[in-house]
């Protein structure tokens, strides 16, 4: 199967947000509301009143929703009947004012996703990483930005692997089970050409990054985690050919070490539970040079570590 | 018997920041001890040293050799005689162990993840 044979272009969008559900307009709308979302240990629910943007945002974080108790409230406003600006608010006050629906999406989710790195990287281990899982083996990618981790999970969720996250493995210390922190996807420019087809239909968001609901990728997207027993830290080269190496689980632990939010205040804590994260899975470097051969290599890894193959 | 000796990447400006450094003098000499500096955090997997030394913000992957010698990196006996026991251990030329650890050992100093143990010690 090639990544992108099953996506579902904004599968639902027009049957939950119509035009006519949108019109009613009465402020706080309807759609986020009796909603509670977690990032990991980050609790927040939301308020928009903007129609089209609330129904935006519920499908984006859908794989955050949770029933809990929100410790925080994002509120988007913007002037009824204009186009702008919107102005978001956390927990009352103001954060900045923004020119589109696209730039507030843009700094919810990256605020969004420093808050829920900060609610546990004191606590957990936590990885400048992305996560799948098909229900037996855990599959982590640490990288640094540009490197390939959304396109990578990406390919893999399309492919039929569970979605787990494509920025942040908060890996808990006590069991090294990672915690799901299914976020929307964010498609850097750079990676839009491999990923075509979950471009936003609506072009009040095609511009920038690409915000892309779990949901976009398929149905029931999102996977549960087990402990990782696939280390596989991928690097796109543009024109290469796809190639997946066995490294040493030592080369392994240096490369999530340097993928490690606040590793340099707490190395002495946070390089043992790195070395306890390597010491039982397998480890590779995937050179991604086109997604469907590349996610064909760590699915192939994935059936290897199942089978015990790659046990050591 | 060769030593490849201590592979390092600089960590990224945005991970590690600067903190200061700390550099001894590179040259080692086979009648001083050495060993591995107090405020590096290391960990040994499968046989290679990860080592971090914050007064640099550098993380370092030693191979398997160098994670040999490394063990012997206690303060306790002079350089020369580490040298004696590696050759020993491994069934190497002394010589050919003396050159290849002097460039080894040079490079730790460097990264400032050994340094001498001061007489007494």
């Amino acid at each position: 199967m090639s990544p992108g044979a099953n996506v579902i272009p904004n599968a639902g969008f027009a049957d939950e947000c119509d035009a006519a559900h949108w019109a009613a307009d009465d402020r706080a709308q309807p759609e986020l509301s009796g909603r509670t979302y977690a990032a990991l240990g980050h609790t927040f629910s939301l308020e928009c009143s903007d129609a089209q943007l609330a129904c935006h945002l519920r499908r984006l974080l859908a794989g955050l929703e949770v029933p809990c108790q929100a410790d925080h409230v994002y509120t988007i406003d913007k002037a009824e009947g204009s186009d702008g600006p919107f102005e978001m608010y956390r927990d009352g006050h103001i954060v900045d004012s923004f020119g589109s629906a696209n730039k507030v999406v843009d700094h919810l989710v990256s605020a969004v996703n420093l808050e829920a790195i900060a609610s546990t990287e004191k606590t957990h281990l936590v990885l400048h990483a992305a996560a799948c899982t098909n229900g037996q083996v855990t599959v982590v990618l640490p990288a640094p930005s540009g490197s390939g981790k959304t396109t990578t999970v990406a390919g893999l969720v399309l492919a039929g692997m569970g979605y787990l996250t494509d920025e942040a493995v908060a890996v808990d210390p006590s069991t090294m089970q990672v915690i799901a922190y299914p976020k929307p996807l964010s498609v850097k420019p750079g990676s839009q050409g491999l990923l075509s087809g979950l471009a936003p239909t609506d072009p009040a968001f095609e511009r920038g990054d690409w915000h892309v609901a779990p949901g976009d990728l398929r149905v029931d997207p999102v996977g549960v985690p087990g402990r990782p027993s696939l280390l596989v830290r991928p690097q796109f080269v543009d024109g290469a050919t796809s190639l997946l190496t066995p490294v040493s689980r030592g080369r392994m632990t240096y490369l999530v070490a340097n993928n490690t939010f606040r590793f340099r205040y707490d190395h002495r804590r946070l390089l043992p539970l790195a070395a306890k994260l390597c010491e039982s899975a397998a480890c590779f470097e995937l050179t991604v040079g086109d997604l469907a051969s590349a996610t064909q290599l760590v699915l192939e890894a994935v059936r290897d570590t199942e089978r015990g193959a790659l046990a050591q | 018997m060769t030593l490849p000796g201590a592979h390092s990447e600089r960590a990224s400006s945005d991970t590690v920041p600067e903190i200061g450094s700390q550099r001894w003098d590179t040259t080692p000499s086979m009648s001083e001890r050495y060993a591995v500096s107090e405020e590096v955090t290391a960990v040994e997997v499968d046989g290679e040293i990860v080592a971090y030394n914050p007064a640099t913000t550098e993380l370092h992957l030693l191979d398997r050799v160098a994670t040999a010698v490394w063990s012997y990196l206690d303060g306790h006996d002079t350089l020369g005689e580490v040298c004696a026991q590696l050759a020993d251990s491994f069934g190497a030329d002394p010589d050919i162990v003396r050159a290849d650890v002097t460039v080894l050992i040079g490079d730790l100093l460097a990264k400032g993840l050994v340094g001498p143990t001061p007489p007494g010690d």
